[in-house]
């Protein structure tokens, strides 16, 4: 019966090692719908939940991998000062690519107004017209979130692998053969 | 029977448990691709270099058989899914953080997961020892390659067992079995030669069960041999192309390559030396599907392949160390391959953003580790092959 618990244990260390190996979370999400090039679009203002902002992930299209334009990526504050800035390339964008823009953590983020810009004189790349922000948890703790997300699909699988649990413990499963009428179970 | 049940149980309660919580992009491409049988697409190899807007992951790299099972399978999946399941698939290899993440791994695994269960009915059936059933469900490598990674070779790993159960009653059915095999993924044409020597010491009979063998496959794939991305996406994908990378230059631009030496031997050996033992077949069969793959820059599913005759080696004689050594320096050389989805994205449904993680590498590390791993596949392989009792 230990082995039933293999799986568990399995699961438990993974759940533990994907949270403590990486401390950052999801803070801001905004769905894109479409690739638009980049003169076209405006900058961006969001409000961050958490202190600790540090990246902010683009997705970004580069068609044949042919534009190596210099780009400048910054965040401002509401007093318009510029609270991070990132320099980066054409050739760090595929076609497409999640563009991953990583900065020392902004401390105070939390409930401050942050605008996104990024200026490049290039023709070619195009943006998506969404975003994720990530924020670095300050202490070490379990990211359970993932596991509340699909709740009926949970419902129905803790069902199946229960159920499946209780077909070596049915004694209808594995029927005792009779005893001869001289022997006696041994206790 | 109710000795094997237990056991079954047991891997149907843990493989179902894992499933949902590990993910590896392959299975996720291969479902992507198979969709489009659904739509007619009768020559995905074809369709993709017709349309490679459509080929966001990549190519189809698998022989056809493939193509038409998971798409078979692929209705009943996407079914059951709902109806984010198909735009999912066209998803980047990073897209886990997704609310119906944990019910697509479990779906798109269980028919794996199925086939799992059934290559351990028929090992059952092959020997005696239940303790190879336990091996087989719970040795780390194929936990990591079925239960984590979602892999499609379990699939001609299953045929492969069947044919070594009815290799003697019935070796042309077994034949045919390892041809069906190929037409899924190509390995399987490497165990058919030993078949066919160790099946029969009569000459006419060889050739005649090495031609069934043959005739499924080649039935399978002559209909893509005029289509040229075939060729490119599957022949010069894999292990027809590694297998050659290991050599030693003779100078004069000639090289020796060792995996094709190692082939020879062992065809030599079983031909010469064991001719008609068909007890000696899963030996032989260990070491063919298990030295090339060893003696090559491998993907970590091939080991999958020698796993069953291995497991069945390791029952009959208890060798738990090689077990033992065999198991880590597997997993030591993959978790150090420079690839982020054998290691961190594994558990990136927990936590997407470990995907900013960078993968471990450690070449140095990692060429010890295969050492030792190719050391115990040769141990384990001449063990087998040239033992002399019939265990």
């Amino acid at each position: 019966m230990r082995v039933f618990f293999l799986g568990p244990v399995i699961v438990l260390a993974a759940l533990v090692l994907a949270s403590l190996a990486s401390r950052n979370r999801l803070d801001t999400e905004v769905s894109g719908s479409s690739y638009l090039p980049l003169v076209e679009t405006r900058p961006i203002t969001f409000t961050p939940i958490h202190s600790g902002l540090n990246i902010i992930l683009l997705r970004m299209k580069n068609p044949n991998l042919a534009d190596t334009s210099d780009f400048v990526f910054t965040l401002k504050d509401q007093a318009n000062q510029t609270v991070r800035e990132l320099n980066f390339s054409g050739r760090n964008i595929g076609d497409p690519s999640d563009v991953r823009l990583q900065f020392t953590p902004i401390l105070d983020s939390a409930n401050q107004p942050l605008t996104l810009t990024i200026i490049s004189p290039s023709t070619s790349v195009k943006i998506e017209n969404g975003f994720r922000a990530y924020y670095r948890t300050s202490g070490l703790s379990l990211n359970l979130a993932p596991l509340t997300r699909d709740p009926v699909f949970m419902v129905v699988w803790a069902l199946l692998v229960f159920g499946l649990t209780r077909i070596p413990a049915d004694p209808k499963s594995s029927p005792k053969l009779p005893l001869p009428a001289n022997c006696t179970r041994r206790r | 029977m109710p000795e094997i049940k237990r056991p079954l149980i047991v891997a149907a309660i843990f493989y179902f448990f894992i499933a949902p919580f590990f993910f590896h992009p392959d299975i996720k491409i291969i479902y992507y691709l198979s969709q489009f049988l659904s739509q007619g697409t009768v020559n995905i190899y074809q369709y993709i270099a017709a349309n490679p807007d459509k080929a966001l992951l990549g190519s189809f790299v698998y022989p056809p058989l493939s193509y038409f099972v998971m798409g078979l399978v692929y209705p009943v999946v996407n079914f059951l899914a709902g109806s984010g399941f198909t735009p999912w698939l066209g998803m980047g290899n990073d897209a886990v953080d997704i609310a119906g993440i944990f019910r697509y791994l479990f779906l798109i695994k269980t028919p794996l997961i199925l086939a799992l269960l059934a290559t351990g009915w028929a090992l059952s059936r092959i020997s005696s020892r239940r303790v190879v059933l336990w091996i087989w469900f719970f040795n780390p490598i194929t936990i990591y390659v079925v239960g984590f990674m979602g892999q499609i070779d379990i699939l001609p790993v299953l045929l492969s067992v069947l044919a070594l159960l009815l290799a003697k009653p019935k070796p042309f059915l077994a034949a045919v079995l390892l041809g069906l095999g190929a037409a899924l993924k190509t390995y399987p044409l490497l165990l058919l030669p030993f078949l066919a020597l160790l099946s029969t010491s009569n000459l006419k009979r060889s050739a005649l069960i090495f031609l069934a063998g043959l005739s499924p496959y080649i039935l399978l794939v002559a209909p893509f041999l005029t289509t040229p991305a075939f060729y490119s996406d599957t022949l010069t994908s894999g292990l027809t192309q590694r297998v050659l990378q290991l050599s030693l230059p003779l100078g004069y631009s000639e090289n020796l390559y060792l995996v094709p030496i190692v082939l020879t031997g062992l065809l030599l050996a079983a031909g010469v030396l064991h001719r008609g033992q068909i007890h000696r077949l899963s030996a032989y069969w260990m070491a063919a599907s298990l030295l090339p793959v060893v003696l090559s820059h491998f993907h970590p599913q091939w080991i999958l392949w020698s796993m069953p005759f291995i497991s069945l080696w390791i029952a009959s004689k208890s060798d738990w160390l090689s077990l033992l050594l065999f198991s880590a320096s597997f997993l030591a050389t993959v978790f150090l391959f420079a690839d982020k989805f054998l290691t961190w994205g594994l558990i990136s449904p927990f936590n997407p953003q470990i995907l900013f993680l960078p993968a471990f590498s450690n070449p140095l590390l990692q060429s010890l580790s295969h050492s030792v791993l190719v050391g115990v596949g040769l141990w384990i392989s001449l063990c087998a092959c040239f033992s002399s009792d019939r265990s």
